[in-house]
């Protein structure tokens, strides 16, 4: 047996001691090439498919008669079904990504396993933070924009600039995040995948239906009308700015939850 | 209980320096008690038997001296430093192999050994390579080094699980249950691993298997409900809870005998089991040096009685586990 003075030892009580480590870890599960871009094509396929009929197929049918099937303005129409599915099928998305990432390292016993090693509790979530937003972000939301905006200017040159299609994508993003966190954080209070959807899932799915105003300005469960009208470069006044600020709010203070939380789990 | 060889109660001197030292340590789940005033003393270069049956509470005290969970009161301290405020500190130099190891299935073994390695060291690739090797090769998955853990059989995954523990060198080496999923053979090298570590670490471990903490430890500690019921030297308890004890088997007059034996002021207590026209005797002494110098004299010098075996009583370590856990759950009855 020799010794250590071969290597550098890692020393320090740093709070993100073991995060490069931990986080090489979990890129691995979204960035294998074939993986991801088969995830990419996937998403792209699903959003931009749909965006791709609604501009391109859709005005092109008629009935018998020989009248559009549908008469709304093919642009208008196209942005609203993009920004709407991207909105629920980009946090559907994270939620089944995220749904596991921390309840079933807890039960298979890796995270004890994990956790034993000299790392901080906050850098094992942050690695898992950081390695989702990382996959959402370039795997699922990015190549679906490019899509969309070459699928825009395909259609209509110059209807859709680049700093309008930038601001939707942001809060698509923002909406999505704010269903990463929150399953994040269900990941630390509860072992229970179903009450995890329950929690995540009944939001994204139900909170449109909630008829409190207040509480729907300070959410996220209208964000994706935001989307569109920024899309359009319309202003999205006073409760845009304040549903865009509540929602980034939301995933600080979830964060912070489950930080806290994870600090006095046990394993 | 009346007596076992080291008690809670009694104060421990160890040769060696404490690398873990508890004091008080509990920890409660819902009101309900499943670690009792635990007061551990393990010796530095020790390899440290943690017995107790299944509940007893020995994953959990490891678990709290891993920082994995939290004493609910008292505390500890591993190198002096203590469990709670300088878990990171601590856990640098230590080695773990949970009960079950549960690695990341996709990952191979040398992948897995790798993962741990980068959570204590950096360093040139080609050293990180040999040193996981060499890990591997010492666990005998030197030829299974590139699968995927998910094809392991438990006790191929108790192997990579010793292999990860020790690929930092560790200090201390906690090890639960190291040898639960092993064959014969495997369990074997287990203990031969542990025998070579003794020079360079403290091994901390528990299990169910009780000739093998016979054959390597030093020191041990048994843990009953929750609650440390003896702990200290192996020979001590392997003497008999520290009493003297001979065992003689004889034929012959031996009603004489017993009376004549009987009268010396040293013998505690002889109490006779007959089979097969033999009898053994068990006689417990006060006075050690009395016995060695007078018992067999005394036991020869009547012509009409025949000694076939003379010895000092050792009893198995299943022998005194079984005594002191049911001595205990006894007590706690009453």
């Amino acid at each position: 047996m020799s010794s250590n003075v071969e290597f550098q030892m890692i020393t320090g009580n740093n709070r993100f001691r073991g995060f490069g480590n931990l986080l090489q870890r979990e890129n691995q599960k979204w960035w294998p090439l074939r993986r991801a871009l088969t995830r990419a094509a996937l998403w792209v396929l699903l959003l931009d498919g749909l965006l791709f009929l609604a501009l391109f197929v859709f005005p092109t049918l008629t009935d018998p008669q020989g009248n559009p099937l549908v008469d709304e303005n093919p642009l208008q129409m196209g942005s609203e079904m993009f920004v709407g599915l991207a909105a629920v099928g980009l946090a559907i998305g994270v939620i089944v990504v995220m749904q596991d990432t921390i309840i079933e390292e807890v039960q298979l016993g890796t995270a004890a396993w994990v956790l034993s090693k000299p790392i901080s509790r906050t850098a094992f979530l942050a690695a898992k933070l950081v390695a989702n937003v990382g996959g959402l972000l370039f795997l699922m939301v990015t190549p679906t924009a490019l899509g969309a905006y070459a699928l825009f200017q395909l259609y209509e040159p110059g209807a859709i600039t680049i700093p309008n299609m930038a601001a939707m994508t942001a809060v698509s993003s923002l909406h999505a995040l704010f269903y990463l966190t929150l399953a994040l954080l269900m990941g630390t209070l509860t072992n229970r995948r179903g009450l995890l959807l329950a929690v995540t899932l009944g939001s994204l799915l139900g909170g449109g239906l909630v008829p409190v105003e207040a509480l729907v300005k300070i959410s996220p469960w209208q964000l994706q009308q935001i989307g569109v009208l920024l899309l359009h470069g319309q202003p999205i006044g006073g409760i845009g700015t304040t549903m865009i600020g509540a929602t980034t709010v939301w995933c600080l203070l979830f964060l912070a939850a489950a930080v806290l939380r994870f600090q006095r789990a046990e394993f | 209980m009346e007596q076992h060889f080291i008690n809670k109660n009694m104060k421990v001197e160890p040769t060696n320096p404490a690398v873990i030292q508890t004091i008080g340590l509990s920890k409660n789940y819902d009101g309900v008690s499943v670690l009792s005033d635990l007061n551990l003393n393990v010796p530095k270069y020790s390899i440290f038997g943690f017995l107790g049956p299944n509940g007893a509470g020995k994953t959990t005290t490891m678990k709290l001296l891993l920082g994995l969970i939290q004493p609910s009161s008292g505390q500890g301290s591993i190198f002096g430093r203590d469990i709670t405020a300088d878990s990171l500190a601590i856990r640098a130099r230590i080695g773990y192999l949970p009960q079950q190891p549960h690695f990341y299935p996709d990952m191979t073994a040398r992948e897995t050994v790798d993962f741990s390695a980068r959570f204590f060291f950096k360093g040139p690739a080609a050293k990180i390579e040999a040193r996981i090797n060499e890990m591997l090769h010492l666990v005998g998955l030197a030829d299974k080094a590139d699968r995927p853990v998910k094809s392991f059989s438990g006790g191929e995954r108790q192997r990579l699980g010793i292999a990860q523990a020790q690929v930092n060198y560790p200090d201390l080496l906690i090890l639960d249950e190291p040898a639960a999923a092993l064959d014969p053979i495997g369990r074997h090298d287990v203990l031969v691993i542990m025998e070579k570590l003794r020079k360079y670490a403290t091994v901390f471990y528990s299990t169910h298997i009780l000739d093998d903490v016979q054959q390597v430890s030093d020191t041990v500690a048994i843990l009953n409900n929750g609650k440390l019921i003896s702990q200290g030297p192996i020979e001590l308890l392997l003497n008999g809870e520290g009493q003297t004890v001979y065992t003689v088997l004889l034929k012959g007059d031996l009603p004489a005998v017993q009376a004549r034996i009987a009268r010396e002021p040293w013998i505690e207590n002889i109490s006779l089991h007959g089979k097969n026209g033999q009898t053994t005797w068990q006689v417990t002494v006060s006075d050690e040096a009395a016995a060695e110098a007078k018992l067999l004299r005394l036991l020869l010098a009547d012509e009409k009685t025949t000694v076939t075996a003379f010895g000092r009583k050792k009893v198995e370590l299943e022998e005194a586990f079984m005594a002191l856990v049911k001595g205990d759950s006894h007590e706690q009855q009453r």
